[in-house]
């Protein structure tokens, strides 16, 4: 039987990446990982709207991926500028050693 | 609906009954700070005068209409109008509210004048008054306004008083804490009332007075007992318990008499506790309607009046002895209105607010007086309320004695004296409504409450007043009579607890005589009309014999405490020697510490679970940091939710998200 | 051509937005024009001046309804609330934070600037009719907020709640993409008129992919507007924020993110309300529960603060799910009157707290006493815990009334019941603070540090405490307003 790639392998390859960049978050200390880690759920869900937008011929998907790379490039900006400051007061990335808030 | 059926009459004036009070409030509260305490307390007191004026002036002009025009719907201005809501700012004078407002108003006005004698010299004198205003002003909310919200707001704001009252001298944390219990407790009732309000807007579609007791007259009238006007009927009771103190939820009000003596008097006995008793004969419609809720009503107000009154014996603060009292005679008013007697409720409450607040007020002259003995010989650390160290204060304080001496008389019910004509009636009724095919119980509760109230108060008075004097040695010459601008007060009170019973004289001596109840009666009508019921009337005969057995009652117990405490002049034993059910008395069940047991300490045991065991333990592990905790996961060695880790957070935030998941795909 | 365009687009009803994005322009114009040390003043000036602006263009243009670019964004009723109040909301922190970021030692321009950044993703969410807008509103809104959060940068609190806030959204945000993903797989389209259209045409058989898309997009409004079980960033981001960015983000973008979700789940997921009923019940009384059994233990009045306003998101969450318009006019009604409490609240948290550079500070201790220090300060602290705890005759009292009332009208009568016992546990922590006030030992005096009290802080805490009796005495007027808001949604 000959197998094409279709619609489902991308919406599962998509669905496996969020599932490891959950994974990332919930198992890392460090933050840059963890950071990366959403930026990799972030991408997973691009790609289902890329796959999606192909495959129904229809560019919304699309120009929405435009707007989530753009909104996550500012979300790096910040979340960079955070992980700077906390390493200046602590010199450390490990995100066990920030709680001083809790219960 | 009847709404204009007084348009020709003008009462437009009756909101300065509320804007007296709040006059007062502002200007004792923001800006009299510079007057001297006199002026302060007799303006604040000028101010609840003038509100008596207006409620006599209003009693007058609704005497004067006809009796089926009684029913003045006052409207000020549309307050909420949104949608099928359509509430006005609007008070409803009618029989029961007029009474209402002349007690209320009445009793305010002496204790205010009291408090400046009683209060003389307090850092926060100008506070105090103010309170006072505020209190006044919502137990008039409460009693005129004419539907449910604007009684609610009433109702809490007298609760909102109260709690700033009985906590008035919390420098000390017990103080603060006695506050915060009464009002946490008196939330409880809220509840219920705001769940009877939820439950009334959803079947019958309005909150006024005039428009719900028609049209639940319309839905339920035919059937009688139906679900929801059961639910309501229970739920008020709920409220009624809460504000009225009854049994379970009256622990609150003794702990209440850590604030001031007049406090006691007006807030706590004479006024505010009755806004139950007042709120159930208002709704007396649900009542009729629902026969199951009235039958535990009855039961609930019977069973406090004798319960309260037993744990009365053993107590030794004169305030206490007071408070149980005070729970105990709102247990008869209660269960007046469980056996549809709602007018002589009412009529209890009226008599009630005389003798109590006398005897409270008296108690205030008291301690006073009590202080003087301590202060002469500069003792600190006697306790100037426990009647223990008290005795023969007769001498030394007449004025007190004789008019301490009335409000006994008028409570135990001895014939003459108002408390009987009333108490007298609800027995009377309770006793036909059980010969009708209901249940004799709460009159049998009744009867042997009379007893045991006749005893401990005849026990108050001798421990008090008569035999040795038993305070502070050489603190005699210390004793003295309290200054005219409190014992004047009290005369005014002991003349109203022998006069008060007179306009409600028992149906024996004719029954035409009764006025208190031909007034109120056509209040009470249509509820009983909509149930097709007729208020049980005991016969000539069997009414004399009632009069006679709970004079017998009275007499019992008097000599029972003649007997213990002149004739073999017993004292109070110290607390460590009380023994056996005495004990158990004396702990007064032990119900606060029950409460603590199985509401208090589950509640604190639950925060911590919350916190120990979402919050510390389940999540952090293994799989937050790995395999190594995972091992440790097993060993129970756990961490909070809220642990401040952001890993378990996520960790938490995605067992949501499958939670979420799981449920909308099943 | 191109002005055929424009008309289309009916760029005029966006003007307040403009507005907001053009303000933030001239006042970074302001801060490199003015010298150093006084061009925050100036900006703060500039600010308070177009946010007046914005108010006055939200108000002229009223009547100037419909959709616009394209249907992307509807202008209504609804938008015209949300507006007004976010922008109000806006103003008055504006107001007070002046002298509080001096005493920070944060006095930067970009404070402000971030403010109005979120203030133009809160109107965005409060407008969207289309997901896209949605998610940048959301994000805008987001990111300016972690800055701010994270502004403090000397204190390790800071710090910690802006890295914690982040991450946890930036999480939530590629969950929410990923559910927005799901929908439009399924639909074929974003905009939320398109899904409804869609999904009720299919009846029954609704895909598994819509579930979870919907399902997954919920849960992004979860966590925006703190709800439990999404809810564990808010207490330490809002303990670590500077006081004023925490009284704002617990009133406005609560506001804007109870906005979005009833509009979206309203309109888009309408049809599949029932089972979302399910969902929100238990959302909120875990969120009511879990919100009120943690505040009761915290030493911390601001932490206390955050752990109660994720109780009062719990009312609101009942008032959403009862799917009717006397919910939702509920909902908006108890959204003003909690801003104005909790504003008028955190705002005396501010002037009590002894240290600001203390890393955490805000203890119960610091109110012993502060009856006799500063009467009416305490008084009006009584009125905001009243009023928190839903007390007449405050504007607290109303507001749970009508959502309890809606509850037990659309026949959750549970869920009313488990909400007034709720709110009657919250008396036990708002009194000891009240408790606090009267106390006053030894001790406490050694304690007593000077008061911080601004011109500014004293008359907006009037203002909210005038605002808060009077809806008290007078909920009329709101609550017609509340209900004329919600009436093209339903």
């Amino acid at each position: 039987m000959e197998t094409t790639v279709g619609l489902n392998h991308y919406l599962i390859l998509a669905a496996l990446l969020f599932c490891i960049g959950i994974a990332g978050v919930l198992t890392r200390r460090n933050l840059l990982i963890i950071f990366m880690s959403v930026e990799l759920m972030l991408n997973s869900a691009n790609l289902t709207l890329i796959a999606f937008s192909h495959y129904l011929v229809n560019a919304v998907g699309m120009v929405f991926v435009f707007f989530t790379m753009t909104v996550a490039a500012a979300e790096v900006g910040v979340g960079l500028a955070i992980v700077v400051t906390i390493f200046r007061n602590i010199e450390s990335l490990d995100i066990r050693k920030l709680n001083v808030l809790k219960h | 609906m009847e709404h204009d059926v007084g348009h020709s009459v003008e009462m437009g004036y009756s909101i300065w009954l509320v804007l007296f009070p709040l006059i007062g409030l502002i200007v004792n509260g923001l800006l009299a700070r510079r007057w001297p305490e006199k002026l302060v307390g007799w303006f604040g007191s000028l101010m609840i005068v003038g509100s008596f004026a207006i409620a006599v002036a209003l009693f007058l002009q609704l005497s004067g209409l006809d009796p089926h025009d009684r029913v003045v719907h006052v409207s000020f201005f549309n307050w909420l109008h949104v949608g099928s809501l359509q509430l006005d700012f609007a008070f409803l004078i009618d029989p029961l509210s007029s009474v209402m407002m002349l007690v209320v108003t009445g009793i305010s006005a002496i204790i205010h004048i009291y408090s400046i004698g009683y209060m003389h010299g307090d850092p926060r004198f100008r506070a105090f008054f103010s309170y006072l205003n505020l209190f006044v002003f919502f137990m008039l909310l409460l009693v005129l306004g004419n539907n449910y919200p604007i009684m609610f707001i009433g109702w809490e704001g007298v609760g909102l008083a109260s709690y700033l009252l009985i906590g008035f001298w919390w420098e000390d944390m017990a103080k603060a804490t006695a506050g915060m219990k009464a009002f946490i407790v008196n939330r409880i009732g809220d509840f219920g009332m705001l769940i009877a309000m939820f439950l009334m807007f959803k079947y019958l579609g309005s909150l006024n007075f005039a428009d719900v007791f028609p049209r639940a007259a319309g839905v339920w009238g035919h059937s009688p007992d139906a679900g929801p006007v059961i639910a309501i009927g229970l739920m008020l009771l709920l409220g009624a318990v809460g504000k009225s103190a009854q049994f379970p939820l009256y622990v609150w009000l003794p702990d209440a008499m850590a604030g001031p003596t007049p406090v006691s008097a007006l807030i706590h006995a004479a006024t505010m506790v009755t806004a139950g008793v007042y709120m159930i004969a208002r709704s007396a419609m649900f009542f009729t309607l629902a026969p199951t809720a009235m039958l535990i009503v009855a039961l609930v107000g019977g069973f406090t009046a004798l319960y309260a009154a037993t744990i009365g014996i053993k107590q030794f603060d004169i305030k206490k002895v007071l408070a149980y009292s005070t729970v105990s005679q709102l247990g008869y008013m209660v269960m007046a209105c469980g056996v549809a007697a709602f007018g002589s409720g009412i009529f209890h409450l009226m008599t009630h607010a005389f003798f109590k607040a006398l005897l409270f007020l008296g108690s205030g002259a008291v301690i006073h007086t009590m202080h003087g003995a301590m202060h002469h010989v500069n003792d600190h650390t006697t306790d100037p309320q426990d009647i223990r160290n008290m005795g023969g204060l007769r001498k030394y304080a007449p004025v007190t004695f004789w008019t301490f001496l009335i409000a006994t008389l008028a409570i135990s019910g001895i014939p003459g004296f108002s408390g009987f004509f009333s108490k007298d009636e609800i027995l009377a009724f309770s006793f036909a409504h059980g010969m009708q095919g209901g249940t004799l119980i709460p009159w049998i509760f009744g009867l042997v409450a009379a007893a045991i109230t006749a005893f401990y108060m005849f026990r108050l008075v001798y421990l008090t007043f008569y035999g040795e004097y038993k305070g502070p040695e050489g603190g005699e010459p210390g004793l003295k009579e309290s200054p005219p601008v409190m014992t004047v007060p009290l005369i005014v009170l002991a003349v109203l607890s022998v006069v008060g019973g007179y306009v409600g004289l028992p149906a024996v001596l004719g029954e035409r005589l009764n006025v208190f109840k031909q007034w109120l009666d056509p209040v009470f009508h249509p509820a009983y009309e909509a149930a097709r019921i007729h208020p049980a009337h005991p016969t000539i005969s069997q009414e004399w014999a009632l009069i006679g057995l709970s004079v017998i009652a009275a007499l019992i117990g008097i000599v029972i405490a003649w007997n213990l405490y002149i004739r073999r002049g017993k004292v109070g034993l110290p607390d460590s020697a009380q023994r056996g059910f005495g004990r158990v008395l004396w702990a007064k069940y032990y119900v606060d510490e029950f409460y603590h047991a199985v509401f208090v300490r589950p509640l604190i045991g639950l925060c911590r679970i919350a916190w120990r065991f979402f919050d510390e333990k389940i999540v952090d592990g293994g799989l937050v940091h790995g395999s190594a905790k995972t091992v440790r996961w097993g060993g129970g060695v756990l961490r909070q939710l809220q642990n401040g880790i952001v890993g378990s957070y996520a960790v938490m935030l995605v067992i949501g998200v499958i939670l979420v998941l799981l449920i909308v795909y099943f | 051509m191109f002005d055929s365009l424009i008309a289309d687009m009916h760029v005029s009803r966006l003007i307040p937005e403009i507005f907001v994005i053009g303000l933030a322009l001239v006042a970074i114009l302001v801060d490199v024009v003015l010298p150093r040390g006084r061009s925050t003043r100036g900006v703060q000036i500039t600010v308070l001046i177009g946010l007046f602006a914005v108010i006055a263009a939200t108000v002229l243009g009223k009547e100037n309804t419909g959709e616009a670019f394209g249907g992307m964004v509807v202008v209504d009723g609804f938008t015209f609330f949300f507006r007004l109040l976010l922008a109000i909301i806006t103003f008055l922190v504006v107001l007070v934070s002046e002298h509080y970021i001096e005493r920070l030692n944060i006095r930067i321009a970009e404070y402000y600037l971030l403010l109005l950044f979120s203030l133009f993703g809160m109107l965005l969410m409060a407008m969207a009719q289309d997901l896209l807008i949605v998610f940048l509103g959301i994000e805008t809104m987001s990111v300016s907020l972690y800055a701010l959060v994270g502004l403090s940068r000397q204190k390790h609190t800071s710090n910690e709640g802006a890295i914690k806030y982040f991450l946890l959204g930036a999480f939530t945000t590629a969950i929410f993409v990923y559910g927005i993903a799901l929908m439009f797989g399924v639909v074929g389209s974003t905009n939320i008129n398109d899904i409804v259209t869609f999904l009720s045409g299919l009846g029954d058989s609704m895909p598994l992919l819509a579930w979870a898309g919907a399902g997954l997009i919920l849960i992004g409004f979860g966590f925006k507007a703190a709800l439990v079980p999404f809810h564990w960033w808010s207490p330490d981001a809002y303990e670590g924020a500077p006081t004023t960015i925490t009284a704002f983000m617990s009133t406005a973008p609560k506001a804007a993110a109870f906005a979005a979700f009833l509009r979206v789940f309203y309109i888009a997921f309408g049809e599949m309300w029932g089972e979302w009923t399910v969902v929100l019940w238990w959302i909120a009384v875990l969120t009511m529960t879990f919100g009120n059994l943690l505040a009761l233990r915290q030493d911390s009045v601001k932490r206390m603060l955050a752990f109660s306003s994720i109780t009062h998101a719990g009312y609101l969450v009942i008032a959403l799910l009862t799917f009717d318009r006397i919910g939702a006019a509920a909902m908006l009604f108890y959204l003003v009157v909690y801003a104005l409490m909790n504003l008028g609240a955190f705002l005396i948290a501010i002037a009590v707290n002894r240290d600001e550079s203390e890393e955490k500070g805000y203890w119960f201790d610091d109110y012993k006493g502060l009856v006799f220090r500063k009467p009416a300060l305490a008084l009006a602290m009584l009125v905001f815990m009243l009023a928190l705890a839903g007390i007449p005759p405050t504007a607290g009292f109303f507001g749970k009334y009508y959502i309890f009332a809606s509850a037990v009208n659309a026949g959750f009568v549970g869920l009313a019941v488990i909400g007034v016992l709720n709110s009657a546990v919250s008396v036990y922590y708002y009194l000891r603070l009240v408790v606090y006030m009267f106390l006053r030992d030894r001790e406490a005096r050694e304690r007593e540090g000077p008061l911080w009290i601004t011109d500014e802080i004293t008359n907006v805490v009037f203002l909210c405490l005038v605002l808060v009796l009077l809806v008290g005495l007078f909920p009329d007027a709101l609550l017609t307003f509340a209900t004329n808001s919600v009436k093209m949604l339903l």
